[in-house]
Formats: C-alpha cells, sequence, structure tokens
C-alpha cells in the first residue's frame, strides 16, 4: 500500500527525458521468496528516490532489480513509467502491456497506465503474430532468438523496417521484411510448415481459374500467406488508427 | 485483379474518427436553488428547436458552490479550469460529420438524468461550434458559463471555426492567414 501511495509522485515526476541505453524487461518470479520480496522493496525504494531526483536511468535499473524479484505489479508500473520517460518506447509498451494483462490489477493503477501505455504504444508499432507458435522461436532484425507460444504474441518495434524470422526444429523458417508505421499495427500469419511438405496444389477451381494473377505471378502457399498477412494488416492498421478519448466523459455523434 | 481490388476496397474504407474535446467552466451552484447538475447533449443532424430527448447525454456533472468567479473573471481562453468547477468532453466523430456545425446543449437540471418535472424547463446553455471535427486530429474548443442562465431557450453562443483549437495549431490564432484552418493540410 505504502508502495502504491508513491506511484502518483513518479508519475508526477516523470517528464521525458532522452536517453540511449536500453532496458530489457525481465520476466517476472514463478514463486517469489519472502527474502526477494523484501530486498525486490528495499530496491523500489531505491527507484523511488532515484524518480524522485529524476535520475530515470538509475531508477530504471532498481525497478527493473525490484520487478524481477518481487513480480509486484507496481514494480512493473514503476518500471513502464520510468521507460516512458527515458523514452524507450518499446520497452515501455512492453511493460505496460505486461502489466494491464495481469488479472486483478488495482483499478487505481490500471487507471493511470491504460493512458499511459495509448501514449506510449503511439510511438511504436506493434506486429501481431498469428498461427501455431508453440515451440517456435523468433528473431527480430536477427537479435536474440525469443520463444513463442500460443496462437498469438504481438511484438513492439521501433517504426520502421524490420526483419523477422520464426524458426521451429523440423519446419521452414518463416520470413517477413517490410516496413510498420508508429502507432500501426500489422497483423501476420506465421506459417512453420514441415520441411518436407509440398505447397497446396491449386485446385483448379473456377474462381482461380478466372483470376489467372496469383498463377501469373508464380505464388507459392507460403507467398500467398503474406500477401493474406499484408492486408489483414491494413485492416488492423485502420482500425487501431481511430483516436481514443482522453477524457472520461465521451458522447458520440448520432 | 481480385488482390488489386480487395485491397482497393480497404484503403477506401479508411477513413479515420475525429474527437473534439468540448470545455466546459462551468457556474457556480446558485444559492437557494436545489443542487443543480449540468447535462451535456450533443448532435449535429438537427437545430435547438428539435426534439432532443432521444440524444444521449451525460450523466449530470454537479455544480459545485465554491465556483464563483472574480468581478471581472480573466478571459475565458486563458483562465485555468479548477477541476472542481469544470469538465471536458470528448465528441466523437467520423467522416460524416466533419463539415457539420456541432449543437451543443448543457441543461441545469435537479436531477443528474434531467428528467424530473421540473427539469422541463431546465435553464440552459447553447452552443454551436462552426467546425469541431478534423479527421485524424483532436481539437479543442471551450466556453465559460459564469452564471446558471435563467432561460430554457437561450440564443446560442457559437465558437468560431478559427477558434477551435488543434494541437498543432497556435495559441491564439488556429488558422492560417489564408483562412485554412491549422488542422487541414497546407
Amino acid at each position: 500500500m505504502r508502495a502504491l501511495g508513491t506511484i502518483a509522485l513518479l508519475v508526477l515526476g516523470s517528464l521525458a527525458i532522452s536517453a540511449s541505453a536500453r532496458a530489457q524487461l525481465p520476466s517476472p518470479p514463478d514463486a517469489p521468496s519472502a527474502e526477494d520480496v523484501a530486498e525486490g522493496r528495499e530496491a523500489f525504494i531505491r527507484g523511488m528516490e532515484f524518480a524522485r531526483e529524476r535520475r530515470f536511468a538509475a531508477a530504471r535499473r532498481e525497478f527493473v532489480h525490484s520487478y524481477a524479484l518481487s513480480g509486484s505489479p507496481v514494480a512493473l508500473f514503476n518500471l513502464a513509467s520510468t521507460l516512458r520517460s527515458l523514452e524507450e518506447h518499446v520497452t515501455a509498451t512492453q511493460a505496460f502491456a505486461r502489466l494491464l494483462a495481469t488479472p486483478q490489477l488495482d483499478p487505481r493503477i490500471r487507471s493511470q497506465a491504460e493512458p499511459m501505455y495509448r501514449e506510449v504504444a503511439g510511438h511504436v508499432g506493434r506486429l501481431i503474430l498469428h498461427g501455431a507458435l508453440d515451440g517456435a522461436t523468433l528473431r527480430v532484425d536477427a537479435g536474440p532468438a525469443r520463444p513463442l507460444s500460443g496462437d498469438r504474441e504481438a511484438v513492439a518495434v521501433a517504426p520502421g523496417r524490420h526483419e523477422l524470422r520464426a524458426d521451429r526444429a523440423g519446419a521452414e523458417p518463416w520470413t517477413w521484411r517490410g516496413d510498420v508505421e508508429a502507432g500501426a499495427a500489422l497483423d501476420l500469419l506465421v506459417e512453420l510448415r514441415a520441411a518436407d511438405a509440398q505447397p497446396p496444389a491449386n485446385d483448379g477451381s473456377t474462381d482461380d481459374a478466372a483470376d489467372p494473377l496469383p498463377l501469373a505471378l508464380g505464388l507459392t502457399g507460403g507467398a500467398l500467406a503474406v500477401i493474406a498477412a499484408i492486408v489483414i494488416g491494413v485492416v488492423v492498421a485502420d482500425s487501431e488508427s481511430q483516436l481514443g478519448p482522453r477524457t472520461t466523459l465521451v458522447l458520440e455523434l448520432p | 485483379m481480385r488482390w488489386a481490388a480487395l485491397f482497393a476496397v480497404v484503403v477506401a474504407g479508411c477513413s479515420g474518427n475525429a474527437i473534439f474535446e468540448l470545455e466546459l467552466d462551468l457556474p457556480p451552484q446558485p444559492a437557494g436553488l436545489p443542487p443543480l447538475h449540468a447535462v451535456v447533449q450533443v448532435r449535429n443532424d438537427a437545430s435547438f428547436d428539435a426534439d432532443w430527448a432521444p440524444v444521449e447525454r451525460l450523466e449530470g456533472i454537479p455544480l459545485a458552490p465554491d465556483c464563483a468567479r472574480p468581478a471581472d473573471p480573466p478571459p475565458c481562453g486563458e483562465r485555468p479550469l479548477a477541476p472542481n468547477c469544470s469538465a471536458v468532453v470528448s465528441v466523437i466523430g467520423d467522416a460524416d460529420d466533419l463539415t457539420r456545425p456541432l449543437n451543443v446543449r448543457v441543461r441545469y437540471c435537479e436531477d443528474p438524468s434531467c428528467t424530473a418535472a421540473t427539469d422541463a424547463t431546465a435553464p440552459e446553455t447553447r452552443v454551436v461550434v462552426e467546425r469541431a471535427l478534423y479527421e485524424g486530429r483532436y481539437t479543442q474548443g471551450r466556453i465559460c458559463v459564469d452564471e446558471v442562465p435563467v432561460t430554457p431557450s437561450p440564443d446560442p453562443i457559437t465558437i468560431a471555426r478559427c477558434d477551435v483549437r488543434c494541437r498543432d495549431g497556435e495559441a491564439v490564432q488556429h488558422c492560417r492567414a489564408d483562412g485554412s484552418h491549422f488542422c487541414e493540410d497546407p
């Protein structure tokens, strides 16, 4: 509760500054020990002191440590806020997204985090990966591989051109290369076909026969999926480019 | 052609919305009257003489007794908005709403939903915003009501097109020298 009471201080003090350092978002512990929680609390308090002094890089280090030890949503909120202050928009977006996905998140934290998330998300692009992702790994711009799971994962990236590569043992790698604008979201269909799988044969239906373009372009099934993903991405980017109200009082015109 | 056509349809559907943030500097609760609530409605498809009963309304905002203005209050655009004496309402429109004047009613009702019998003739403030919305933009306009009006059908206050603020505009003048609005592409 004491930590919650200090949230506002950090938020008020978190004016934007620039920094080149990048933070990695740590994973929370599964079952933190009492000792770890206590140490995490001490790190949190140190982070607050640094934040009050506007030493945000030092504050980030302490909040990373605090969250990694305790898994506390409060520590994650302050870490996300500090990343926002450091203009580390990609990591801040990831941190706020993780925080807001926390079940039964304290409403006071949620109400403060949601507008901050919308703000930082406006500075980054998002790639939404769909497909059977279990067991696969993803590399963004030839960076380190990160595990994927489930059937949907979101990846925040800086605006600009990026290259993704997903791999799974025994499957052909999936790659995507393209541009993402700030605030946009692109849905991508990740298809990891078995290495010996054949592309689906054209069934010669009337519809396809009447539309020779795909065959004329020599597109494989995988390439078609990429095009489909791009088209889906346009739709999603549009729907998410809608402005959201910044006040609690909202009226929609009839 | 099918892929190209699909793409074209998708792009053609990319009409963004627009949000006008109406800043209301509310009057103080008049002494000697039952507690009043400011109930806000907006529309752009009919005049003030039309039936507004079906139009969405916000839950009334209670007027605070300690919002009295000084004898010579600062100009509306320059005064700070006290949290307990003001409200900011986001009005959301889409591409079809951009060029229509926006009509705003602020009724001062005893019931927060403005449904009490006495609210049928509740006094109100009327505002016409010449142009409030620009696609893909947040805009702002302000009205200051220093006292609860005495009539249910006052002449409307007009917020001129160039008084609507745009985040990219300047503080005093929100239109360029050629008359175009800062919210419009030059």
